[in-house]
């Protein structure tokens, strides 16, 4: 079966290139969201196997999509990456210790990006 | 006797001109270090601020040109050399990026003391797989006493590692390296203890007068062929000045450059009694 990864960052254009990217490279099914609250939604209903979420995006940060989704029982066992521009070690730290299993800042060559995925999916089973 | 008293009278005079000469220069050179200093800090300040914004679309233009690599896979050569320009471009874009970060937020110090010859030897031993390769040897040629500063240990691995990367990139056809570590003598009207120094130098091309002047300007580089960004030295410098030391760098074209840093020294054991030292570790 396909693996579902789910892109919640507020960058379309980033969110495109990087879903047709995924999809050619290790056909996983790709599902983006550019709004932090639907994307909440969108991990809840579609329970993906893996989330890449951005940090700084408008009203809902990604510290704070992260917060929810490891609070509920739905959405905490899914592994998360933070995969964003802020390259700070608050930041990384402030991450860590909400339970994100992974912290890469952008720009990312896709196969670092794709290994680092696999690497996590393979643990997860 | 008169003639006597007179003679000393204008030795000691002299004395007293030469030392203030000297201690004016010193306080030129810190005027225009501290100078030096704020310019990057404010250079530093404005990187950080708009460091995310470009990290942001470096991302999408790396992501569709990955995209553009993999559907253009079957064009001609010119294309996949294009591809790969811009490929190469934007990582660079993102490595400078990520150098300026360095002075915006220059890491908060963690010092510790630690004898001299133990960080230069931990710093060689990075090096020991990659000069032979390079036909360089190195030479070193440690203090008699035991040396202790005050360091951050991390931040003046990176000195060394950037110092010892420029001695080798300055001697593409081989060469030698000489490190030496040493207690300098106290300035006579130094308040503080007498500093130490560690001195790499190299056989290598050399930097011309003119080059040297620029030498820790950001974004001044010799080796913009060989893909350097004119950062490593800044970077160097202003770790050095945060540990209130100084660096120097001294040049022959065609013959060699030797970089000196000078630390304040916290500790010296002339005898063989480390376990008695309180600061030994």
């Amino acid at each position: 079966m396909r693996k579902k990864i789910l892109i919640i960052d507020d960058e379309k254009d980033f969110c495109y290139f990087l879903k047709a990217n995924l999809q050619l490279i290790s056909n996983y099914q790709v599902l983006i969201s550019t709004k932090a609250k639907k994307g909440i939604k969108a991990a809840r209903k579609e329970k993906p196997d893996l989330i890449l979420l951005d940090i700084l995006m408008p009203r809902i940060d990604g510290f704070e999509v992260l917060k929810r989704l490891k609070e509920s029982e739905k959405t905490l066992h899914i592994p998360v990456i933070m995969l964003t521009a802020k390259n700070e070690n608050e930041s990384r730290m402030k991450a860590s210790g909400l339970y994100s299993d992974d912290y890469i800042v952008k720009p990312v060559e896709t196969e670092v990006l794709i290994s680092k995925i696999h690497k996590l999916l393979s643990l997860k089973k | 006797m008169a003639i006597l008293g007179i003679v000393r009278y204008i030795t000691k005079r002299k004395k007293v001109m030469d030392e203030l000469r000297n201690a004016y220069a010193d306080l030129r050179r810190t005027q225009q270090g501290l100078a030096q200093s704020e310019k990057l800090s404010s250079l530093g300040r404005f990187a950080s601020g708009i460091a995310h914004e470009i990290k942001n679309p470096l991302g999408i233009i790396l992501e569709g040109v990955e995209l553009l690599e993999t559907k253009l896979s079957k064009a001609d050569k010119d294309v996949k050399i294009t591809i790969n320009k811009i490929k190469e471009s934007t990582l660079r874009a993102d490595t400078i990026v990520h150098g300026l970060l360095e002075f915006a937020r220059p890491a908060e110090l963690k010092t510790e003391r630690i004898k001299l010859d133990d960080l230069v030897k931990e710093a060689l031993s990075l090096h020991k797989y990659i000069s032979p390769l390079r036909n360089i040897k190195i030479e070193t040629h440690l203090a008699k006493e035991k040396l202790f500063i005050e360091v951050d240990k991390n931040q003046m691995q990176q000195v060394f590692l950037n110092l010892l990367l420029n001695a080798i990139e300055a001697m593409p056809q081989g060469g030698k390296i000489n490190i030496r570590t040493y207690k300098m003598a106290k300035p006579e009207l130094a308040l503080n203890n007498s500093p130490c120094a560690i001195e790499v130098t190299d056989t290598g091309e050399g930097i011309s007068k003119q080059n040297l002047r620029k030498i820790f300007e950001p974004f001044f580089t010799t080796k913009r062929e060989r893909k350097g960004i004119g950062l490593g030295l800044s970077i160097v410098k202003m770790i050095i000045d945060n540990h209130k030391g100084n660096l120097e760098i001294d040049s022959i074209l065609g013959k060699g450059t030797t970089a000196r840093i000078i630390l304040p020294l916290v500790w010296e054991d002339v005898q063989d009694n480390e376990k008695k030292n309180p600061y030994h570790r």
